[in-house]
């Protein structure tokens, strides 16, 4: 196959999905069912609230003083007000209000806690996701008053298919800037140099240790580190291809098909990067099952398909 | 603009028009947004790990007098990775403040290390009191730097060195 027919190829596969499809009232409800009470828990945690200063601002720290939000009453305020926001959500009632609210309790709190000089990247995923769908509540809120006829253009996509669309892209997105991020600061040679992340390694397993100091194990030596060592181009390969996969996480957005799978590989993963490196991604494993696996969907799917097998016979 | 080189342009921007109109600009939009805006939550370029090196790579945790480890988690509620973050942010702080004093005040490396590791020591002392009296950190207290680094035969190695220590009349300082 020549240059011009891989390039014509690649166009055609392209050119095929990568937009918003019907997303079914009960598969979004089961999405949003998932998703509203991880909302929840990131807004009832204590830990963002127990900070009295913020000594190294980000985000909206830099402009406003959020010391405030380490007082009694703002956790009990903020969990407060996330309730009916969040059953207005599980409705899918009032979103535009529901998740303004939703984002501004669950940010504010996340920038305090992040403006301590110590960065935690756990939670960004969750609070883009969150404003996203804010963007997209206020966006279809607009576009039903000011362009009704777009909508009626195309009955079959409802606000569900962007929420679905746009949630499942901004998650791709993050995965994409993280792999811009070592493309430009390792200056292109990122997998080249993978195998020094064998430093990582050492270091993920004894900080490990000296969190709690209860398994003395983390203090010997880190196999997969050894392993790294002695094995570097296999390394390169292994690393290699998790690179890839968070540069093209993209191809989530052709199809469900193309969604489940790249759901399935970025989560593999991250439970390969827990086995060891002991660094935990919870919310982006619980995120890519709700918007990328999409498992109702596909329950669904197949009970429909074991129907017209039934039938047919 | 002549027809023919007119329209010689637009087919060669006819990619760009074509994407600025697709669903899928914004994500791309994103991507680029949150790299160049950096760390601003909820946006993130996520570049931890994105820069592997032979340079040796440090890590803290948080000893009694003695040079023994406590579990610093149970009493701050805070990861020696957190601390090392920490390190790193309040060591830039510093060389900032050198930098703005216009050569009037001069530090070591040593030096900008161990005031940047005492700010940490009194950090988690101050955390640990907003805890059960039980996990109540005192000094004397150390700060232990690990560097991890490889030797030319390509085997690993870690060198610890205290870089900060708070004693008992230190606490009290500002």
């Amino acid at each position: 196959m020549n240059t011009a027919a891989i390039k014509k190829r690649t166009a055609k596969w392209f050119a095929r999905g990568f937009v918003p499809v019907p997303v079914g009232q009960i598969e979004w409800l089961w999405m949003r069912v998932l998703f509203a009470p991880m909302m929840f828990w990131a807004i009832w945690d204590f830990h963002p609230y127990v900070h009295a200063v913020q000594t190294h601002p980000v985000g909206l720290a830099m402009v406003f003083d959020l010391t405030w939000l380490h007082e009694s009453w703002v956790r009990p305020l903020f969990s407060g007000l996330a309730v009916p926001a969040l059953i207005l959500y599980l409705f899918g009632k009032g979103m535009p209000i529901a998740l303004g609210l939703l984002s501004l309790v669950n940010i504010l709190p996340r920038t305090l806690a992040n403006s301590q000089g110590h960065i935690n990247h756990s939670h960004q995923i969750v609070s883009v996701v969150i404003l996203t769908q804010f963007a997209v509540a206020v966006w279809w809120w607009w576009r039903q008053r000011r362009h009704p006829q777009q909508i009626a253009a195309k009955p079959e996509l409802s606000a569900a298919s962007y929420y679905v669309y746009f949630s499942q892209g901004i998650i791709a997105g993050t995965y994409m800037v993280a792999a811009l991020s070592k493309f430009l600061n390792s200056k292109g040679m990122w997998v080249w140099n993978a195998p020094y992340i064998s430093f990582d390694l050492v270091k993920s397993q004894r900080q490990e240790y000296y969190k709690l100091l209860e398994d003395p194990a983390l203090l010997h030596t880190a196999r997969a580190a050894e392993w790294v060592v002695e094995n570097p181009m296999l390394a390169r390969v292994a690393f290699g291809g998790s690179f890839f996969l968070e540069a093209f996480a993209i191809v989530a957005l052709k199809n469900r098909t193309w969604a489940f799978w790249t759901g399935i590989a970025l989560i593999a993963l991250h439970r390969g990067i827990l086995a060891v490196m002991n660094l935990h991604f919870y919310n982006n494993e619980l995120l890519l099952l709700i918007f990328y696996l999409n498992v109702p969907f596909w329950c669904w799917w197949v009970t429909q398909k074991l129907r017209r097998n039934a039938v047919a016979l | 603009m002549e027809p023919e080189k007119k329209r010689s342009t637009t087919r060669r921007w006819g990619w760009f028009h074509k994407l600025r109109r697709h669903p899928i600009s914004i994500v791309l939009v994103f991507v680029l947004f949150s790299k160049i805006i950096g760390e601003f939550y909820p946006f993130s370029p996520f570049s931890m790990y994105s820069n592997p090196s032979s340079e040796p790579l440090r890590y803290y945790y948080v000893a009694d007098g003695a040079g023994e480890p406590i579990p610093i988690l149970w009493h701050s509620g805070q990861t020696p990775a957190r601390l090392t973050k920490k390190h790193r942010a309040e060591r830039g702080k510093i060389e900032e403040r050198l930098e703005n004093s216009d050569g009037k005040e001069q530090l070591s490396d040593a030096e900008i290390r161990a005031e940047a590791g005492e700010i940490v020591l009194r950090y988690v002392i101050k955390l640990s009191h907003g805890r059960s009296e039980k996990r109540h950190l005192k000094p004397p207290l150390q700060l232990v730097e690990v560097a991890i680094h490889m030797d030319d035969d390509g085997e690993l190695h870690e060198t610890p060195v205290t870089v900060a220590n708070l004693e008992p009349e230190e606490e009290s300082k500002p």
